[in-house]
């Protein structure tokens, strides 16, 4: 097979050629870094990997996790000023489809990392992400690598905890209760990505259980923490390089300077709604930074389901004569083309968004960036860490964010997200189904690749939100308030 | 339905319970304490009307695919061996591809007649192996267009088993491909008729094949109307969020018209009606193509949970892929159903 039908897939949307050449070049470095990746490390250790884990639910691919913070992976998009190397949010979504052309469950690994890193960067308290961060950043150094994980799901409580309408209706066992010096947490999280590989899980428990969307406590927790212990190790249909963790918490004391959001002592309702409203934004914004990531890992297994359409067509033979030259095979080849493209222009037309309107907008503005490109590291790290931790910076950034959430903003770029997610999603899938009608029962052996990539790409359907949420999402962002302004009393989840 | 029926499907539903209706994962031990029971009360046993036929397919696939298959396989193999007198030489289920299409595939093993017996050098792939097997069913080609089904002894010299073939799904179906090196092989019935032989057990087996993929379908719907009557998410049970009203609703009306289809063609094919083999075709093509969608509807119900092996969900999912291909791949089939255009003109 050559290289030209890769070469076209990694060139961006026509429109975003327009991004500073600063960004264009770092998304350049991402592809060959994943590239890279994928020839030295994934390609070749992906199905056993993936063989090992089914063999062995508990086996959990350490040399993996090594590999890649030895190449810098887990540095690579943390913040400059806190010792990261700074790349933009943009990069990662060009790297995260790359490495899911060749396993979803590698590249969920190293996303998941990040959507820890999201989360806290959207309660402002740079404080605890500074610490976090130096803890990264010396795990690499060290050769001890240091991940995060993003515990919110409970046993009877998740698609409810995705949306701020039905948070409140949520049946929630994980709780934390003030005590002198920080907050105790209790419970259980499950089905949480890289539990089992953290070093760190960035936790959202409640202290009001009859009002959680009004009492969010959002904190960190090293995995050494007493009365913290992990559960088993769900065993998952595919993504299985990336373990889904259970973890419970009994009595696990977190500190004050570990909490990244809490409610104020202030009980009045306006500092209620206050809180809810930051919480509200939370939640939006996460979720709006990580759809796209999920959208771009999509586009990724679109293409790996192509690629091994093309491969396995390229060889075979229908009465001894090539089967690329049936018409039916042309077109499904074509409409599996089509998809890939598709879910790239959904993902960058969000990832963009996000990127240039949203929360952090200001390190994307092509000066800033730049500049953030060429200053030595220690540079940065010296004059914008201070402001970046101090009281007014913290205030200053969530300014910011109210102004975006005024001009409706958040709630263009949430739904742009949603459409990404669900659409990319859906293309993979429909990828799949085409790869496995073309090559039939060749498809379905595991010495193919087409099989994992149908049961990596299901879950695609499922987290961050099921596709279903997102539909709502999409209503509810963009549908209702633009379409139907006259009909103040429809709300979601609403029947 | 009659009462012969009726105690038929009495039976497999006894049976399920009893035997089938386990945690999602059997260890492979039970699994074939399982098959010993299902031999023994006679669901291996040739000589059911295709309905029945369907009948105990779609029950046993409810609640574990891979038993149906191993049936299936056997019952096919048995109707290929009918064409001869060979059905005796092997009373154990022979290994045989349930997979395999004649007009798809080159067989990849060729025969040559040496001093009056056939010798085959070459490969079988994916057939279906069960601790009874004594004998395979395989096809080959004899010179340049002799395309024959060959049962050949599995004990017999020149004959290599690769270790089993790890699939998608019918995670307790043990597939293997066999390397033949001159194996003495006695064809089945007339030289160069394999494929009219595979054709005749396809008019019959399409019918089952589509059963399989049905009872993954209404085992999957079944599971996650329960789900979705126990689990609360927004402060109900999600079965009272409109939105999995209709899924699940959708998904009852493909599968009941899917039910009445496969019905009128099992009727229609006994009864030989005007253009039974199109409606036999389009019927088993349209259940076997829709079953993956289903079982991934079924998945979606169960969010997460329908992830994980703790449910069978994802099982069923994935055994619905694998079970399109049963007699050949969706889209050659499809292909091949276009004749029937030619004859209506």
């Amino acid at each position: 097979m050559t290289n030209a039908s890769t070469h076209d897939f990694d060139e961006l949307p026509f429109g975003l050629q327009g991004l500073s050449p600063a960004i264009l070049d770092e998304i350049k470095v991402a592809i060959d870094l994943a590239t890279q990746f994928n020839q030295e490390v994934v390609r070749p250790r992906a199905l056993e990997i993936d063989q090992k884990v089914e063999s062995d639910p508990n086996f959990l691919p350490w040399e993996l996790v090594n590999e890649a913070n030895r190449r810098g992976f887990y540095t690579l998009w943390l913040p400059k000023a806190f010792g990261g190397k700074g790349f933009s949010p943009l990069s990662m979504l060009a790297f995260s489809e790359k490495l899911g052309t060749e396993c979803l469950g590698i590249a969920n690994l190293i996303g998941a990392h990040y959507v820890g890193i999201a989360l806290i960067s959207a309660t402002f308290h740079f404080k605890v992400l500074q610490r976090l961060c130096k803890t990264i950043v010396d795990g690499e150094r060290t050769g001890k690598p240091c991940l995060l994980s993003t515990a919110i799901t409970e046993p009877d409580a998740g698609t409810d905890l995705e949306d701020i309408d039905l948070i409140d209706r949520a049946r929630l066992q994980c709780r934390v209760e003030r005590v002198p010096g920080g907050y105790l947490l209790n419970g259980t999280k499950v089905f949480i990505s890289n539990g089992h590989l953290s070093q760190w899980h960035i936790v959202i428990a409640h202290l009001d259980r009859k009002k959680p969307s009004e009492s969010a406590v959002v904190l960190a927790l090293y995995s050494s923490t007493p009365g913290f212990t992990l559960g088993r190790v769900e065993g998952k249909m595919g993504q299985n390089a990336c373990p889904a963790s259970v973890l419970s918490f009994e009595n696990c004391f977190i500190p004050d300077d570990l909490i990244c959001l809490s409610p104020s002592k202030d009980e009045t309702p306006e500092a209620r709604n206050a809180h809810r409203n930051l919480c509200s934004m939370l939640v939006d914004d996460v979720l709006a930074m990580s759809r796209p990531g999920v959208a771009a890992l999509a586009a990724g297994a679109a293409r790996g389901a192509f690629q091994e359409a093309l491969r396995y067509c390229s060889k075979a033979k229908i009465d001894h004569a090539p089967l690329l030259n049936q018409g039916w095979v042309q077109c499904i080849l074509a409409e599996m083309y089509k998809n890939v493209k598709l879910s790239q222009y959904c993902y960058w037309d969000a990832g963009v968004q996000v990127a240039l309107k949203g929360p952090f907008a200001l390190l994307q503005n092509p000066f800033i960036f730049s500049l953030m490109k060429v200053l030595p590291r220690n540079i940065v790290m010296s004059f914008l860490a201070p402001l970046l931790v101090s009281q007014a910076g913290k205030e200053s950034m969530l300014k910011e964010r109210l102004r975006i959430q005024k001009i409706g903003v958040d709630k263009r770029y949430s739904g742009k997200s949603s459409i990404a997610k669900f659409t990319a999603s859906d293309l993979a899938m429909e990828n799949c189904n085409l790869a496995l009608k073309l090559m039939g029962p060749t498809g379905f052996r595991k010495d193919h690749r087409v099989e994992k990539i149908l049961r990596d790409v299901r879950l695609l359907q499922i987290y961050e939100g099921t596709n279903q949420l997102n539909h709502i999402n999409l209503f509810k962002t963009h549908i209702l308030p633009h379409l139907f302004p006259q009909l103040p009393t429809v709300g979601v989840f609403n029947e | 339905m009659n009462s012969h029926s009726e105690l038929l499907r009495t039976t497999l539903q006894d049976f399920s319970k009893k035997e089938l209706m386990h945690t999602p994962r059997l260890c492979e031990v039970s699994f074939y304490k399982i098959l010993e029971k299902a031999f023994e009360i006679g669901l291996f046993q040739p000589g059911f009307s295709i309905k029945d036929t369907c009948l105990i397919l779609e029950q046993l696939s409810q609640s574990n695919s891979s038993l149906a298959v191993l049936v299936f396989s056997h019952l096919a193999s048995l109707e290929i061996l009918s064409f001869s007198d060979l059905c005796e030489a092997s009373p154990t289920p022979v290994a045989f591809s349930p997979f395999f299409n004649f007009f798809e595939s080159t067989p990849l093993a060729k025969a040559t007649l040496k001093e009056g017996s056939y010798s085959l050098t070459g490969r079988s792939e994916s057939l279906l192996l069960t601790d009874h097997s004594q004998h395979a069913l395989i096809p080959a080609e004899i010179g340049r267009s002799g395309l024959t089904y060959f049962l050949i002894p599995l004990t017999a010299q020149g004959i290599k088993t690769s270790s089993p073939i790890r699939t998608l799904g019918l995670q307790y179906c043990r597939l293997i491909d066999l390397e033949l090196d001159n194996v003495l092989g006695l064809p089945v019935g007339t030289s160069g008729e394999g494929p009219l032989y595979f054709e005749q057990m396809l008019n019959r087996m399409s019918l089952a094949g589509a059963a399989v993929s049905l009872g993954l379908a209404r085992g999957s719907l079944s599971d996650a109307i329960q789900y979705a009557q126990t689990r609360q998410q927004g402060g109900r049970e999600i079965i009272q969020w409109s939105e999995i009203k209709m899924m699940l609703s959708n998904m009852t009306i493909r599968i009941k018209n899917a039910e009445l289809a496969l019905s009128q063609a099992c009727e229609a094919f006994e009864r030989k009606d005007l253009h039974w083999e199109e409606n036999v075709s389009a019927v088993s093509l349209s259940i076997q193509e829709l079953a993956p969608l289903l079982t991934s509807d079924g998945i979606q119900i169960l969010g997460g949970a329908g992830y994980t092996h703790e449910f069978k969900q994802e099982a069923r999912f994935r055994d619905a892929y694998q079970v399109q291909n049963l007699l050949g791949s969706l889209a050659f089939r499809k292909l091949r159903h276009a004749q029937f255009m030619n004859i209506r003109e």
